[in-house]
Order: C-alpha cells, then structure tokens, then sequence
C-alpha cells in the first residue's frame, strides 16, 4: 500500500513457512490443488456442453477463466473461516463471466 | 513426498538478499509464473515477462502453463521453462471414478493421483525461487503456488490454514475491483507488467541503465522461422509480395456471445474487396462454426464475382508457427473478443477489434498504438444480465458499414494524419451518421509521466463521457497512486467537450457522498489506531484485564458499526462498490500475530481507503471545474483613430 509500502514486497517467505517442511501439509495442499482443478474442469465442460456455447478451438481459445474473470472459492476448514469472517465476501464472488 | 526441503541458505548469497552490486545483479535470478488459464492470458504475460528480461537480462523465466496453451511459451526463446501441466493424465481418472461411483467431488479419492502429482512437481520444488508470480488468480493455481518454496509470492496462495490469501496490492486490486467487474481502466498487461517490475525492484534492485535504452523488437518474441509461409498452397508466393495487403479475419472467438455472425464477415468481405484491389484476405480460426462462417464469406464472394481474387481459407489448418506468421504478415487483424488481439499485439499487426458480449476491453483489448476497438452503444439485455435475457443485441450494432469505415479510416492515417475528424470520414465515404450505436476507441500508449500503460481514446466527437468510464478512470488513478507509489495529474484525460448533463448529474449525485466515504474511512481509521494503541498496553499480550478486554470490545464494536455504514453508503450509492470490495479483502488479508499487530494494519487498510477516497473528491472537483460557468471578458472594441491625413 502506498502509505507504508508492505503490500508491494508480496509475501515474504523464510525457512519457517516454507511449504516443504511439513510433509501433511504438502500433502493436503496438493489435494487441494487436484480438487480444484477437477472443480474447474467439471465447470468448463458443462459449459462447453451448454447450448449455444461455440466449438473451442485446439490452438486458439478456450479453458479456464483467467485473471479478470476468476473469483476464487475457498474450501478452508471451519476453524479457518471463523477466523476469517470477510471468506463469506469472497466466496459469493463471481466465479467467472457468462 | 520425497522433495528437497527449502533451503533459504541456496538463495541466501544470490543478489535478491546480498548486496545489489552490478557483478551480483548479474547472477541468474530464477523466477516462476502460474498461467494455468487460456491462450490470450497466457500471451499477456509473456508481454509482461519479455519487458521484464528486457530490464533485467539475468531473469531465468520458468513458466507452468496447461498443455493446450503452451505452443505460445515454448516458441519463447528467452523463456527457460515451460512446465506442463499433465492435466490429461489426472483428470480424465477422477472424473471417470467419480462418475462410476455416483460419487461427489467430495466423497473422491485423491490419494492415487497425488503420487504422480508429486512427481511432476518435484523438479519445481528442487530448487527455492527468487519470486513465484500466480498470474492465474483461480482457486487451483492458489494450491499450486503454495507449494512453491521461494523468498516471495505473489498473487493467490493458500497459508498455513489453507485459507486463500494474497499478500500483495494488486492481487487484492485484481480480486476486489477486477474480478468483481468494478469499472476500471488499468489494462491487464499493464498490471501484471507494473507487479512484475515491483517485485524485481524491491528484491533484485534497480535495472542496469542499459538495459532501460534497449528496444524490445517484435521479431525476438517468438521463435518463428520465416519459411512457415511457405508451405501454404501456391499462393504462398503473394506472402513475399509486397505490394499486397493482407488481412486476417479472425471468424470465431471462443464462445458465441463474443463472436461476429457469418453474414456479417461475408458483407464484410465483399466490402473490402471490391473496393481496394490491393488487399488480399486470410480466413482464419477452428471448429464448425468457424468453418461455415468460411465457406458462407466464400460464397458471397462468389456471388459478387470476386472469386479470383487471393482468399485464402486456413481454418483448422493452423498450428501455433503458421497462425503466428500468418498474423506476423498480415497489416491487419478483424477479431472479436479473443487471444489473437494478444498475438497480433506482440507481433506489431493492428486490429481491428469487435469488443461484442460481454468484454471489457480496457482491461484485455489490443495492446499498443493505433489499434480500434468497436463497442457496442445500446443497451443488451443479456450483457446486462437480464434474467431471461437470450439473444445478444450488442452484435446488431456492429454493422460491416460501421467496421469498414473505422478500418478505412485506420488504414488512411498516413494521408489524413487524423486530422480528419471521424465524423468528416464518415461523410467523405458516403455513409454519415452510421456510427449512432458504436462506441469506437483508438489504442495509444500514454508517455510515463501521464501514467503509462495503454488508453483508448474516443475515436468519435459526438460522443458523451458516460459515468462509468469517468469512473473507471478514477479507480484507475487510485490504483496507481496506490501501488506505484507516485500520482499522474487529476482529469487529465478529461475534457470539457465530453461533458454533458447526465454526467453532471451523475457527478453532482456522487460529490456529497464521497465526503461522507471520507468521514467514514477516517473515522475506521481512528478507531483502528485507538485499537492499537489500547492493546499495544498489554505488554503481556497473553492475558488482559476485564476492563481492558471491555475496552477493546467496545472497540471493535464501533469497528463493526463502522464497517456497515460504509455497506450502507455503498447501497446508495453502488459507484462505491470498490472500496467496500477492497477493504474486505485487504481485511481478511490481515497477517497480524496479536491485536496490536491487527489494528495497526486495519488502521492502514482504512487510510488506503481515505486516500482512494480522496482521489475520487480531487477528480470530482477537478471535472465540474470544467463545467462551471466561467466569466468572459467583454473583447474590447477597437474605435479606428481618426484619419487625420484627410
């Protein structure tokens, strides 16, 4: 933020947060990650399924939304998003553009 | 899992934690981006990424993109990783179990896809990265880019809880104004270009100046051998001859709402034809729709007799190398909303872009100079998201008339030199007043010091200003005072000629408002600090008083209290909308250990939004200072001297 510069440095990472350490939690990470996107390629078929939608080229579109059409829907524990009250802000965002 | 744990002392001595000397900045510096979205998002960031390695030559580019949009990136010589992602090995099993079984994606089992999955990750995770960017900003890629050992991140993650997150200004500006469709008019590539050269300023240090001297020149981009033309029919021969024009019609865009009808190019087509002999015509794009859209613009060209002149129909004929030098050749490309204008943008080829559906192209139009964008200017029903709502009328708007007079008016800007207004064009080719339902934008790249990156300026001068791209110019500003640290001038883009009384009304709705968003945002911010301040007390931080833990509730009470005045604001008034969005997601991004540490950096979210707020007052002020009346000196009437050589 431009009042004390934190939010350009991203998020600043050491030894002590690194993912690998903890080898549970890579492995929950990674499930998450092939749930989603198992998620988003159900979402992508049934729209490519849906009537009216054009035939996807192999080259030159198609797929998964992108940055200026994601929202992004959390799959966090309970613990986590009692902790977070602002989840249930993003999670009735857009999941992505008609 | 068997990978290397992170080892911060592998990047300890590299020049993103030591010294920032030139023999240093030299060292290689490793960077990871996560484009796991389509073909045009991809072409987007490698625009950001080549103006990064032109700054800062010692980058080494991995990028991890899915295996249908990679064809761009592996044609990249200056990327050093394109990492695949086997999709098609993984999914096809889940999804088989999962409709076998009648079973949820909940009650799957992930456990014999995350072997592999481990494996392919491995060769990612050997090594800690200087910088991982997730330019995906999905829910999957937030998985994957926590996974990444590296010194910083950027864009979504997961944390230690699994909650998503995002610890940099403009993921939260992408999150809260992009993805929420808030108008704004920071293009895409533009975004990730400034978060890019950010991250490698803070870390890595500034660029060598010369490498700020260097030209970027398109043929550099992608590894395009000139044969490729070659192996297209005989008329391969017209591609070498110079005085031909070429020009790619892009027929399909992906999905219907955003694609032109096939009676519309043909029109098209026969148009341009007929009345410039010099132009030959490439027929391009994939799948049915695109080929009949092909064999009807061939048959109208037939019918008009124009049946020997040099089209070529190349659809479902093009892999990545020909379409890339097809549209490297050509002088101009008609597309809709698709990820051609990203290719034709890199490759230096104008466009001609039919911005129809719902798209918003100051965020993801034709980047560069001298490209158009057509907007539809009436009202669509399913854009607007009417319930029912099942046909596009935005395309009606777009006539061929319309397209081909903004092209010929494009394609003659060497004689013209726009001195000619459009209006003036319009009456010249005989067709006045066809513009009524179009909006229609020229692209320019604005100098640094008016704020950079890419505007598109209106065309026409009989156009209004409307709300929203006033708007949308004000949330622009505020992100780059925000997150570039420094503010171009207020309005700039801004002239009293576009006024009109709608948008004085609008803007006149709005002025009162805006002072209470600043009442408001401040007064967040008091309490924030008192917050702070109160439990910065405690110097235990463990256990508190029951006075003091009163105190503070109270506090965040009036905090909460706070926070729905400013939803009710927004309710009234919906322009706000993106300041709301912001400081909730600048909210649950709070990384605090203890309540001090929180309301500190409350206390900073709420004076983003005082500032932001205080932007919107200055634009405000600054736009009806053009409308106010202004006094006008009476000119003074000259009496002729008296002749007095009578």
């Amino acid at each position: 933020m431009a009042t004390d510069g934190t939010l350009l440095q991203g998020e600043v990472t050491d030894s002590a947060t690194s993912p690998l350490l903890d080898g549970a939690h890579v492995e929950r990470l990674l499930a998450g990650f092939l749930k989603a996107l198992v998620a988003e390629q159900v979402t992508d078929l049934r729209r490519e399924a849906s009537p009216g939608s054009a035939e996807k080229s192999k080259t030159q579109e198609a797929s998964t939304g992108s940055a200026h059409s994601n929202g992004i829907s959390n799959a966090t524990s309970e613990e986590a998003e009692a902790l977070r009250p602002s989840l249930r802000f993003i999670r009735g965002g857009k999941e992505g553009r008609a | 899992m068997s990978v290397a744990p992170f080892n911060p002392s592998k990047v300890a001595h590299s020049p993103v934690e030591g010294e920032k000397s030139k023999s240093e900045a030299k060292q290689r510096i490793r960077i990871l981006v996560v484009q796991l979205a389509r073909l045009g998002d991809t072409l987007q960031s490698l625009m950001a990424l080549r103006a990064a390695k032109q700054l800062y030559p010692q980058l080494e580019i991995h990028l991890v993109v899915r295996g249908r949009f990679s064809d761009a990136a592996k044609n990249c010589p200056w990327i050093h990783g394109v990492h695949v992602l086997p999709t098609d090995e993984w999914i096809p099993s889940i999804l088989h179990a999962m409709k076998e079984k009648n079973a949820s994606l909940e009650q799957v089992d992930f456990r014999s896809v995350i072997g592999p999955a481990a494996a392919w990750l491995a060769p990612l995770v050997d090594e800690p990265w200087h910088l991982v960017f997730n330019w995906t900003y999905s829910d999957s890629s937030s998985w994957l880019a926590a996974l990444m050992p590296a010194l910083a991140r950027y864009g979504y993650i997961r944390r230690k809880d699994l909650s998503a997150g995002a610890a940099d200004g403009w993921s939260h500006y992408i999150q809260a104004i992009v993805q929420q469709q808030s108008p704004q008019n920071i293009h895409l590539t533009d975004i990730l270009t400034t978060q890019l050269l950010t991250a490698l300023q803070l870390h890595v240090g500034d660029p060598e100046q010369e490498a700020t001297s260097r030209e970027s020149l398109s043929h550099q981009f992608f590894n395009v051998p000139r044969s490729t033309l070659e192996g297209i029919r005989e008329e391969g021969r017209e591609w070498r001859d110079p005085s031909r024009k070429w020009i790619a019609f892009q027929l399909g865009a992906g999905h219907a709402a955003k694609s032109w009808d096939e009676s519309s190019w043909a029109e098209l087509a026969v148009r341009i034809l007929a009345r410039h002999g010099e132009c030959n015509l490439v027929l391009l794009g994939n799948g049915e729709a695109d080929r009949r859209a092909a064999a009807h613009v061939l048959e109208q060209l037939r019918e008009n007799g124009l049946e020997d002149r040099c089209v070529l129909s190349l659809v479902d004929q093009t892999d990545f190398q020909l379409w890339a030098a097809i549209i490297g050749r050509s002088q101009w490309v008609f597309s809709g909303d698709t990820s051609v204008i990203h290719l034709a943008s890199v490759l230096g080829t104008r466009i001609i872009n039919l911005s129809i559906g719902p798209v918003r192209h100051t965020e993801t139009g034709p980047y560069g100079n001298g490209h158009f964008v057509l907007q539809p200017d009436i009202t669509c029903a399913v854009c607007a998201g009417v319930e029912g709502a099942a046909v596009h009328r935005c395309r009606e708007a777009i006539t061929p008339d319309i397209v081909y007079a903004t092209w010929s008016y494009g394609s003659s800007e060497w004689a013209h030199r726009r001195e000619t207004s459009f209006e003036e064009h319009l009456r010249q080719i005989g067709s006045p007043g066809i513009d009524e339902k179009v909006r229609i934008f020229r692209s320019r790249i604005r100098l640094s010091d008016e704020g950079g990156g890419v505007t598109y300026e209106p065309v026409q001068t009989t156009k209004k200003l409307l709300f929203a791209e006033w708007s949308a110019a004000v949330t622009g500003h505020m992100a780059r005072a925000w997150y570039c640290g420094w503010t171009p001038r207020v309005a700039v883009e801004t002239s009293a000629g576009a006024m009109n009384p709608e948008l004085v009304r609008d803007l006149r709705k709005v002025s009162e408002s805006v002072e209470v968003l600043i009442k408001i945002a401040e007064e967040g911010r008091r309490t924030s600090q008192h917050i702070q301040r109160e439990a910065a007390r405690n110097r235990t931080r463990k256990v508190m008083r029951v006075e003091e833990r009163a105190r503070l509730q109270e506090l965040a009470l009036k905090l909460s209290e706070i926070d729905r005045l400013l939803e009710r604001l927004v309710r009234a008034q919906p322009c706000f909308s993106p300041f709301l969005a912001l400081q909730r997601v600048m909210m649950h991004n709070l990384s605090g250990d203890d309540i001090a540490d929180l309301g500190r950096q409350s206390a900073l979210v709420w004076d983003q939004i005082v500032s932001g707020a205080r932007v919107w007052r200055e634009w405000l002020d600054a736009t009806t200072t053009l409308i106010r009346p202004r006094a006008v000196q009476p000119r003074k009437i000259e009496t002729p001297s008296p002749d007095l050589n009578v």
